[in-house]
């Protein structure tokens, strides 16, 4: 197969053991007699030989890990948005109920202005107007004796 | 080994002390790709740092879809960037611009044997190529070419095509011929 840009490509990845092995064969064949694919290969080589994995100084992961153990830090509306989740909302609401319907009974029972209170006041009036009445009834009818 | 992933959710759902296996797992890799990005150690350091410090506050922005570690480097590379913007001496040269008008007679024609190319030769090399050449040739070590590509944001044709010219200028510096 005639060398071109594409098989410069399958080189690349062959020599990073990327290459698909249902190409591989058909590259292969090609590698044999073509002496550009061959140094492709052979640069990869020298350069990933050249650029050897540098260890990480000591210390230098002790900022970021520190960062990691502290509590996360929660945005204004994530608070909100917590504060007001389905699961706080049912039992405050159902609290709220409670409370707003035991104010008003509360309110109504303890009132003084009450038209049942007032009714059973005139009421009282009216009795003791009539009871009134029918003693000066009774005076009147011994001072004509 | 657990998958970062399933590392990533429970950091998002609020247990940010598994990161720190996000900071052992890649530790060296990442900061390999640093060093010989920036070739200055103290450099290398900070940005490292600033990178991982980085994924954490924003690992939000992160959609676990199994490339964690390609949004990671591409942190770090723009950290790189941000580091050479700042520092203007260092010269980034773009693919439209051609390393050959910076290259020395003297080095094209120095013959280098391939055993003795030392590291020092090569990170000089590689920082005379055209930034994207340089950013592939210098993540391949960590990324594979579908990460790069990934993390570049450009096709794996784009990724292939720039890792093939940097070689290849390489090739010119170290003063090799092409074997007939």
């Amino acid at each position: 197969m005639q060398h071109n840009e594409e098989m410069e490509n399958l080189a690349l990845l062959y020599s990073y053991g990327e290459l698909d092995s249902n190409r591989e064969g058909e590259f292969l064949q090609h590698l044999k007699d073509c002496p550009e694919c061959q140094n492709i290969i052979r640069l990869t080589g020298i350069i990933t030989a050249a650029m050897p994995e540098v260890k990480a100084p000591d210390g230098l992961c002790t900022l970021p890990l520190a960062a990691a153990e502290q509590p996360k830090k929660q945005s204004f509306l994530e608070t909100i948005a917590q504060a007001f989740s389905f699961k706080r909302l049912v039992p405050a609401g159902a609290m709220m109920l409670i409370f707003a319907v035991m104010g008003i009974t509360a309110f109504k029972l303890g009132s003084f202005n009450t038209p049942v209170y007032d009714t059973y006041v005139d009421g009282m009036y009216a009795e003791i107007t009539d009871i009134e009445d029918d003693i000066d009834d009774l005076y009147a009818y011994f001072d004509a004796f | 080994m657990i998958h970062d992933d399933i590392i990533i959710y429970n950091v998002k759902n609020g247990n940010t002390e598994d990161f720190g296996l996000i900071v052992q797992k890649y530790k060296d890799s990442l900061y390999s790709f640093i060093f010989y990005s920036v070739k200055d150690e103290a450099a290398a350091g900070d940005i490292f740092q600033d990178t991982m410090l980085k994924a954490l506050t924003e690992i939000d922005k992160y959609k676990e879809e199994g490339k964690f570690k390609a949004w990671l480097f591409t942190i770090a590379r723009n950290k790189v960037t941000d580091h050479f913007r700042k520092n203007s001496r260092f010269i980034q040269l773009s693919e439209e611009e051609d390393a050959d008008d910076f290259a020395s007679s003297s080095d094209n024609t120095e013959a280098r044997a391939q055993s003795n190319i030392s590291l020092e030769e090569i990170s000089q090399y590689i920082g005379r190529l055209p930034k994207e050449q340089q950013e592939v040739i210098l993540l391949r070590p960590y990324l594979s070419f579908k990460e790069i590509a990934s993390a570049l944001d450009c096709p794996l044709g784009t990724v292939l095509a720039r890792m093939n010219r940097g070689i290849k200028k390489l090739q010119q510096f170290m003063g090799e011929e092409y074997a007939a």
